[in-house]
């Protein structure tokens, strides 16, 4: 039980920190096409803005986010981008 | 129980607070399209392989699709099943099946099966247009006896990630079935092996585990990730193994950069897994053997992709050269144990961004046996 408490203040605490971080202009001023050829090549090749529809690109941005483990920022811009490049 | 309740509770609080703070309120979340989105996607592959001194054959080949069904901003289901053709037979699997609930922008909640965050190889690049050579590396497949690590949990876990300044930082946490310690007097070839597929658990302990990623970089090139799990793996009841755990660690490593002297991009990725289950009074086994042994396993890899990408040959710009070296060791005096290295050399050519041809020399060696080595094919789609 010790465990599960020390792995839900980690938690916690790792979420008060990131919260607790101002995001610098750098960061914040990232087109959604930028965040797109950084993030979809960690694991893969880019895909084409035409692959999916604008109602997929949602739903891939969701399972990418859990499967990437990408910002809700991130993904949020990224999914943007696709769906006005479509 | 009521206190770990009570802490949890206020947890998932004070996560849903920072999200509503940040601007995303419940408001502006119903806003968004709340309309039910479904789509099929997924891979598939079909293999050819010609190792020395065995027969010539096509397969492995594999279908697997994944189910993604987007019901609101907050609720996403996820599945893929496994339907494989491979060593004679064809193997039918629930790879993951999770329904995610978003509590903030930084944090959601996932429970049903769901991939196991041990590293990166299993949760991001084991889809075959993903993986840059035909199998995976040592200790990274699906095959028992074999897996030095876990591959899936079936319980609940948290994940999110957000801005660290310049960096980024991922996490993962989750509580599971976990795995269980093969103890079973008439399954002595498989004594003190760890089973991972614990569908019904074998006692009331549940594993607990986790990965913290880190992304030092602004550009995101760079990720390091520790991950790790303990669980008490025997059977509830059985006086001998009840109290055994098992603690299980995991370092990986991934890396992208443009190479712009050679018009090309490298990608290098590596994972070093290490478990150790506690040492057993004595094991049933087959008469002539140990009865004990130090029930400690580990398994590497690091492989380099490197694709001219930027050249101006519509021919060269696809290929991809590869390289992986794993290595797995398994206790030495279990019946099921052995060292084991592999190297092998990949040829790719990119038919599309979710399309790949791969040709690959593996060479096998095994301590104490023939080495293996020979060609393996694959057209890996992903769809």
């Amino acid at each position: 039980m010790k465990k599960i408490k020390t792995l839900i203040i980690l938690l916690f605490v790792l979420g008060s920190v990131i919260f607790g971080c101002a995001t610098p202009k750098l960061i914040a001023d990232k087109s959604g096409a930028q965040l797109w050829g950084e993030n979809c090549q960690r694991c893969h090749n880019v895909p084409s803005p035409t692959t999916f529809g604008k109602e997929n690109w949602e739903v891939v941005g969701t399972h990418m986010k859990i499967r990437a483990n990408l910002t809700e920022t991130e993904k949020d811009k990224v999914v943007e981008f696709l769906q006005s490049s479509n | 129980m009521k206190k770990l309740s009570f802490t949890i509770l206020t947890l998932l609080f004070a996560f849903n607070g920072m999200g509503q703070n940040t601007g995303q309120t419940a408001t502006q979340e119903t806003q968004k399209s709340s309309d039910t989105k479904l789509l099929v996607s997924g891979f598939g592959f079909a293999g050819y392989s010609k190792m020395d001194k065995e027969n010539s054959n096509f397969g492995p080949t594999g279908f697997n699709p994944i189910f993604l069904w987007k019901k609101s901003d907050k609720l996403f289901f996820e599945s893929e099943l496994m339907i494989e053709i491979t060593d004679g037979t064809t193997k039918f699997d629930l790879e993951y099946a999770t329904l995610h609930y978003k509590l903030c922008k930084y944090l959601e909640i996932g429970a049903g099966k769901f991939l196991s965050p041990f590293g990166i190889f299993n949760e991001r690049i084991h889809p075959s247009w993903i993986n840059k050579f035909t199998d995976p590396p040592l200790g990274f497949n699906h095959d028992i006896g074999t897996m030095v690590g876990p591959m899936a949990e079936i319980g609940v876990e948290f994940r999110g990630g957000g801005q660290l300044g310049k960096s980024k930082i991922n996490y993962v946490a989750y509580i599971s079935n976990g795995p269980n310690l093969v103890t079973d007097p008439s399954n002595t070839m498989m004594t003190g092996m760890l089973m991972f597929e614990n569908i019904n658990d074998n006692n009331d302990n549940k594993a607990i585990g986790g990965r913290i990623g880190f992304l030092p970089l602004s550009n995101s090139s760079v990720e390091i990730g520790v991950s790790g799990q303990v669980a008490k793996v025997g059977d509830k009841g059985n006086v001998l193994y009840q109290n055994i755990g098992a603690q299980m660690y995991a370092l990986d490593l991934s890396y992208c950069h443009k190479l712009n002297f050679i018009k090309s991009n490298l990608d290098v990725k590596a994972q070093y897994n290490m478990m150790n289950v506690d040492k057993a009074e004595s094991y049933p086994v087959m008469s002539g053997m140990d009865t004990t042994w130090d029930n400690k396993s580990q398994s590497y890899y690091i492989q380099l992709g490197l694709r001219p990408a930027f050249v101006n040959n519509n021919f060269f710009k696809n290929l991809e050269l590869a390289f992986r070296y794993s290595s797995m060791t398994l206790p030495e005096k279990a019946m099921w144990g052995g060292d084991f290295k592999q190297s092998t050399v990949g040829l790719n050519y990119w038919l599309s961004w979710h399309s790949v041809l791969k040709l690959d020399y593996q060479m096998n060696t095994q301590k104490g046996a023939d080495n293996r080595n020979g060609i393996q094919i694959q057209w890996g789609l992903g769809f």
